[in-house]
């Protein structure tokens, strides 16, 4: 399968700056791409160079097999995006906007114009000044004008800022459903984790302009599985009897950390029990969530938990 | 060229739905409303009195010979009798001042309005997308940078057109409306050059709106350049409308040097030379063209290059 995206050793130097430092990506179509990062890592930066706001220092992205520095018109014809808030014409009507936009991609049609605004269901106020929506209602007729044209690859920035719950849930849904029924490539930009870990298939975690890794979100969660807690005291003591069968230990508030595997439990609960120790409770590590993951990885810098 | 008449089609939407434009176009006909007035109940009065004082054309033979006058009066009053003589021989009758022709051709300077209202347009058109951040959804379409700032352009320029034409039919009804119908004989015959002039006053008219328009075009397409550079309505309204009222003074202060036939504004004013008058010796209609049309081409040239370079990353 072709990558409906893909960008090779990609940097973007601003003011002698390194921004973006040699990102490598390739993402397909049907899947959901998940770009996480603590905020000022370089997600708006990366998506600006995708969609042609700005120009890469060095490296080359590909749109549907299309160069974008030689091909503008053709690779761009494949994308719908909004970059960070979707910031429309606030004096025009959504209705307005939406035409504004259909007189510049060619072939929509005004069929797929009210299509797109039943979808993302704003008829009721589709003929009112944008000025008079709300942010929800504003995000919604950012994606119609996404979706207007029929992309092959739809990039979100930080969809779901300034969303309720019941809002973050729809559009989740929806773009799983737009990548696995239009076979849509979809990339989003977070920094919130728990909300990458429901929605995305795939996801590279940015870190400082760089990408740190990529990976299935399956293969992210299941990283931590043999970790374990252990609730006991003296802590102390209990931390040197687990040493002697691994390495992989941390004392915690009233317990240790231990990462071994499941059948090994046994031989540690019975030595701590030799020892003296009082064992209270034994379970998965907590530290199993995508979220925790991201923080250890980023040393937990600037990173907005739910 | 169907995807250039969208792009342009989008501009004028966003021009012509604002309130700011209907506001504009109501201002306009206030002021030709106001320029109407003033024309009906001070100046015409004065003009009145005047003509009334020129019926005696002997005692304009007898001030001319008189050597009390000074050179400029003396060649005034010698034009005066050129007309008249030329009035009597064609048996034509002067424009009269309630006359609608001769109010539209009078009302020529509320194109100065024209070039405000086209200059905070052309300012904004593009500077005020940047600062909207509407400027980002526009530019990921697939279009090339060059042509929607084209389109931006060409749509300033309808907009200025279309006002033009608005402030034409503005003063040809409230002309009507306040000089009792009179669309006469509508000759202006002037004397340029110690020679007599008579031309259709419409022919007149269209020329002088015509020369006028050349300059909002250029002085337009500045502060599009400003706006488009900077990004900043404000800056690009402010250096516009000072260089445009503040240009003209400062050639003429200039006027002794040579170089100084190269500076725009030297060349703006094309009326001077309907009159073969121009301000400094020597220049030429097609010499102001030719220097206007580089301006105008280094502006348009400066705002497209910027505009299809620039990392949008506001
Ligand atoms: N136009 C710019 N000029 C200078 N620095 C910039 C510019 N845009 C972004 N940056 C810097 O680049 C880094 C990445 O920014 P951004 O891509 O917006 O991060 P994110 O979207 O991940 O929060 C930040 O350190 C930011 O300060
Ligand atoms: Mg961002």
């Amino acid at each position: 399968m072709h990558p409906a995206i893909e960008l090779n050793q990609v940097s973007k130097i601003i003011n002698k700056k390194k921004i973006i430092n040699d990102i490598s990506l390739s993402v397909f179509p049907g899947e959901v791409f998940g770009l996480l990062g603590p905020n000022g890592a370089g997600k708006t930066t990366t998506i600006r160079m995708i969609v042609g706001l700005m120009k890469t220092t060095s490296g080359s992205i590909y749109i549907n097999g299309q160069n974008l520095a030689s091909n503008f018109e053709k690779a761009l014809s494949n994308v719908g995006a909004v970059v960070e808030n979707p910031e429309l014409y606030s004096f025009l009507s959504g209705w307005h906007n939406l035409k504004h936009y259909q007189r510049m991609a060619p072939g929509v049609t005004n069929e797929r114009l009210a299509e797109v605004i039943q979808l993302v269901g704003l008829n009721e106020r589709i003929h009112d000044k944008v000025k008079t929506y709300s942010l929800g209602m504003r995000q919604r007729l950012g994606l119609a004008q996404a979706l207007l044209h029929q992309p092959k690859v739809l990039i979100l920035d930080e969809p779901t800022n300034g969303l309720d719950p019941a809002g973050i849930r729809e559009i989740r849904d929806y773009l799983r459903q737009l990548a696995e029924k239009e076979n849509i490539c979809v990339i989003v930009s977070s920094h919130l984790l728990s909300e990458m870990e429901k929605m995305c298939d795939r996801i590279a975690v940015i870190q400082k302009g760089e990408i740190i890794r990529v990976e299935k979100v399956a293969d992210f969660v299941q990283h931590n599985k043999n970790e374990w807690f252990l609730e006991v005291t003296p802590a102390k003591k209990a931390l040197a009897v687990a040493r002697t069968i691994t390495s992989n230990v941390s004392a915690e508030e009233s317990g240790i950390t231990v990462k071994l595997d499941k059948q090994q439990i046994p031989l540690l609960v019975s030595k701590l029990v030799a020892a003296q120790i009082s064992v209270f409770m034994i379970r998965p590590a907590k530290q199993n969530t995508l979220e925790d993951q991201f923080l250890s990885i980023t040393g937990g810098e600037n990173v907005e938990t739910v | 060229m169907k995807q250039f008449k969208q792009l342009v089609h989008n501009e004028i939407m966003k021009i012509f739905r604002r309130t700011a434009t209907k506001i504009m176009f109501l201002l306009l006909l206030t002021v030709v409303i106001i320029s109407g007035l003033v024309f009906r109940f001070m100046i015409m009065d004065n003009t009145v009195d005047d003509a009334a004082a020129g019926e005696n054309g002997v005692s304009i033979n007898i001030a001319a010979e008189n050597d009390e006058l000074s050179p400029g009066e003396q060649r005034q009053l010698e034009e005066q009798l050129l007309l008249q003589q030329y009035y009597e021989a064609e048996g034509v009758e002067p424009l009269t001042a309630e006359h609608v022709w001769n109010f539209v051709i009078a009302n020529a300077d509320t194109l100065s309005f024209i070039t405000m209202f086209t200059v905070i347009i052309a300012a904004g058109i593009v500077a005020g997308e940047h600062t909207q951040g509407t400027i980002k959804l526009l530019l990921i379409r697939p279009v090339k940078r060059w042509k929607i700032l084209l389109s931006k352009w060409t749509a300033t320029m309808l907009f200025s057109f279309t006002m033009l034409i608005a402030l034409i039919a503005f003063s040809w009804i409230v002309g009507l409306l306040f000089f009792q119908f009179n669309i006469g004989p509508s000759r202006w015959i002037e004397v340029v050059q110690g020679e007599i002039r008579d031309w259709h006053a419409g022919y007149y008219a269209l020329i002088e709106y015509g020369l006028n328009f050349v300059s909002v075009i250029i002085m337009t397409t500045f502060a599009f350049m400003i706006g488009t550079v900077f990004r900043n309505t404000s800056l690009a309204i402010g250096l516009s409308l000072v260089a445009m009222f503040t240009g003209g003074q400062i050639v003429y202060l200039l006027s002794q040097y040579d170089w100084i036939k190269y500076v725009l504004f030297a060349n703006t004013n094309l009326i001077q030379y309907v009159y073969n008058n121009p301000m400094i010796e020597g220049m030429t209609m097609p010499f102001s063209i030719t220097m206007l049309s580089v301006y105008f081409a280094v502006f348009l040239a400066i705002a497209t290059i910027t505009f299809s370079k620039r990392d949008v990353a506001e």
